[in-house]
């Protein structure tokens, strides 16, 4: 399996459709206190730098065998201090709700919401070689003039497509590589001399003094 | 054969010269899980509704469900090599058919790709397969019969140009041979037949396909195949795609028949599908819009008005009951759109009646209008026989002594059933019926024995086509019966029978 980066196949509607509540609401909460970006950040960073390396505490925060006090008490006594106020609370609120299992799904919801209020968009560029920093810059601005929005670009090396580019935007993909052209050139060309050789057999005939 | 490779070589320089660069837009989504011909799919947003996309392996699918977080899509074809994280790409356009003269003769599967091995369809139009159907200032009421060469059929419950009569019975009662003895009967009329085999066994559609080669109606008939191992979304989709192929002739000014052979199994398709995308069932676990599913197909039937050139198109879908049970979900909802019913009974069937019409709960909505006039004549007496025969039939079984009366009446109806008794793949000419009901209902079969009333009526027609060419041309070309025309017949009439009696003694 090549290594391209795939959208996630295991996918629950019902995780993703909480997330996106619990991510407004923290969003919410966040916005009034004023440090939105921070806890944004924050979240991002407890998830793959905590929950990633320890995944025993997710488990344990997520399992409903555990008492809720014996949670609470794990949280309170293991991030106090170390994390902002409003994260700390939305965290026990999430336990409390016996939400846990749905984090990573509030993560990424939190992320987007945060990313569409900045007016900021992810976009995916695949190139054949490694881009320098100038082209990338030059790409980066052209989009943004383009999109109205700010672009938080990712870079990607796919040697399969020869030459060119391919950008992804969402779900729309603007294809400018060498190799998607080949391949439509390739269609067309069969697809014409097709209908040529249907059209007239004869004119493809062997000359006579072969026959 | 061998290939001119220079000139193969130069059609492709040609084509590499002119190629114009462009950038591919393109919308995509990725494959959550695909399995039992659907996928769902993440992304994707702004597909629409009904919206075609393909797959990295070629095959189309139908953006089918649309739901906050994915879509469902249902693929219309081999799902097998799909797997969970391809690429599914967006194509921006509606499910279309090829039309035109170009389907004519061929045998096709539901997006029009040829499966009878005579070549690719070079079609110069396609058609959407799914429309709204035509308002009411466009149509105008049916007047023109559809002649099936059934008499059972154009006497008692006559079809018209434009009309939707439904077939209705138990398996194995003759529902797909009435279809086709009507498609066989278009041979001179200009009609352009469709017949559209949802879910039956393959080598039934061969069956069928080899039936009207040899008949020459393929010659204007159009097979449209999605056979029961075909996938749920190319049965489901079937009836639409014959639909729109059969559309292209009726707002074209012509007259088109199609056949639907049989919307039940079109029916548990689609109950299939959305089971699959969870939607909710409801009765027979059916999906809530399977009357929607099937009243947009048949509404697409119609008589064009004059405006819009006069087409038609004529629809026969056929029903399959289980048990005779008529008031079963799917038959009574599809009896509520149509405009009339064929009953076919098992018990008829056995008991030798064939084509087992049961003509006392068989209607047609159109009726007399969509008869020639000589057939209205004729029909009338042949309804009032029956009809007295039918109240009458109980006491024959009971062996008891019946008075004179009583017994002309019995035995007017034991010819009259065996007159409309017919041979498969032997549909008669509208002017035959008229003259074989004529001698029936007029009493000269009351001499002729039960048994042999088949035949006297072969021999009569044979005899006048023959003989008395002159009545039979009079009849078809006023569609009428004058008085003149009446005294000619009733003399043909009697000349046969003086031969046939003449022609029994001396055997």
């Amino acid at each position: 399996m090549s290594e391209t980066v795939r959208q996630p196949t295991i996918f629950d509607s019902g995780q993703e459709h909480v997330g996106v509540v619990y991510a407004k609401a923290l969003l919410g909460a966040a916005g009034t206190a004023g440090q939105t970006a921070a806890v944004v950040e924050e979240l991002d960073s407890f998830v793959a730098d905590v929950l990633d390396r320890l995944p025993v505490l997710e488990a344990t925060l997520a399992s409903p065998r555990v008492p809720m006090e014996t949670k609470l008490a794990l949280l309170e006594r293991g991030l106090a201090g170390r994390m902002s106020e409003t994260l700390l609370n939305f965290l026990k609120v999430v336990c409390r709700h016996q939400r846990f299992d749905c984090l990573r799904a509030v993560r990424r919801a939190a992320g987007q919401l945060w990313n569409e209020a900045q007016g900021r968009v992810d976009v995916l560029v695949r190139t054949p070689t490694p881009l320098d920093a100038g082209t990338s810059e030059l790409v980066t601005r052209r989009l943004e003039a383009l999109l109205g929005k700010q672009v938080n670009l990712a870079v990607q090396e796919d040697e399969s497509l020869i030459g060119g580019l391919v950008i992804r935007v969402g779900d729309m993909v603007y294809d400018a590589s060498v190799a998607n052209e080949l391949n439509r050139l390739r269609e067309s060309a069969v697809d014409t001399v097709v209908h040529a050789v249907r059209k007239s057999l004869d004119r493809f005939a062997p000359p006579k003094s072969n026959a | 054969m061998r290939f001119n490779a220079d000139e193969i070589a130069s059609v492709l320089q040609k084509e590499i010269e002119q190629f114009e660069s462009r950038i591919d837009v393109r919308e995509v989504g990725t494959v959550l899980e695909a399995g039992d011909g659907i996928a769902r799919v993440y992304g994707l947003s702004g597909v629409m509704s009904g919206e075609m996309v393909e797959f990295p392996n070629g095959v189309q699918g139908q953006a089918f469900n649309l739901e906050e977080n994915s879509v469902g899509v249902i693929i219309l074809g081999e799902y097998l090599d799909i797997s969970a994280g391809d690429e599914v790409r967006a194509l921006g356009r509606l499910l279309s058919v090829p039309v035109g003269d170009a389907v004519v003769g061929r045998v096709l599967d539901p997006l029009g790709n040829p499966l009878d091995g005579k070549g690719p369809v070079d079609a110069q139009e396609y058609r959407p397969v799914e429309v709204i159907a035509t308002g009411v200032s466009q149509r105008q009421p049916v007047c023109e019969p559809l002649q099936t060469g059934i008499k059972a059929i154009d006497a008692m419950t006559p079809i018209g140009r434009g009309q939707r009569e439904l077939i209705i019975g138990d398996r194995r009662t003759g529902k797909t041979a009435i279809a086709l003895d009507a498609i066989i009967n278009q041979r001179d009329s200009g009609v352009k037949c469709f017949y559209v085999a949802i879910g039956q066994k393959d080598s039934s559609v061969a069956g069928v396909v080899a039936e009207l080669e040899k008949h020459g109606a393929m010659d204007y008939t159009t097979v449209i195949v999605s056979g029961a191992s075909s996938p749920a979304p190319l049965q489901y989709v079937a009836p639409y795609a014959g639909t729109a192929m059969a559309e292209h002739f009726m707002f074209n000014g012509q007259h088109a028949l199609i056949v639907y052979d049989d919307l039940s199994k079109q029916a548990v398709a689609y109950r299939q599908l959305s089971l699959l995308m969870r939607r909710p069932p409801g009765r027979e676990a059916y999906p809530g819009d399977v009357f929607y599913c099937h009243s947009r197909l048949l509404e697409r039937s119609a008589k064009l008005s004059a405006e819009l050139g006069g087409g038609s198109l004529t629809s026969l879908p056929i029903i399959e009951t289980l048990e005779g049970e008529v008031s079963a979900y799917i038959p009574t909802n599809v009896i509520s759109i149509t405009d009339g019913q064929i009953y076919l009974q098992p018990d008829l069937f056995f008991a030798g009646q064939r084509p087992a019409m049961n003509v006392g709960i068989s209607v047609s909505r159109v009726g007399g209008k969509a008869q020639i006039k000589a057939m209205k004549k004729v029909a009338g007496g042949l309804r009032l026989d029956l009809a007295s025969f039918r109240e009458l039939e109980a006491f024959a079984q009971l062996g008891t002594e019946l008075d004179a009366a009583t017994q002309a009446r019995l035995d007017r109806g034991y010819r009259m059933v065996e007159l409309l008794k017919q041979a498969q793949y032997k549909p008669m000419h509208v002017v035959d019926q008229v003259l074989s009901i004529y001698a029936g209902t007029r009493g000269h079969l009351d001499e002729v024995p039960i048994a042999e009333v088949r035949a006297w009526e072969e021999g009569f027609l044979d005899f006048v086509r023959q003989h008395k060419s002159n009545v039979w041309n009079a009849l078809n070309e006023i569609k009428d019966i004058s008085e003149a025309v009446e005294t000619e017949i009733v003399a043909a009439i009697k000349e046969f029978k003086s031969r046939y009696t003449a022609g029994k003694k001396s055997a």
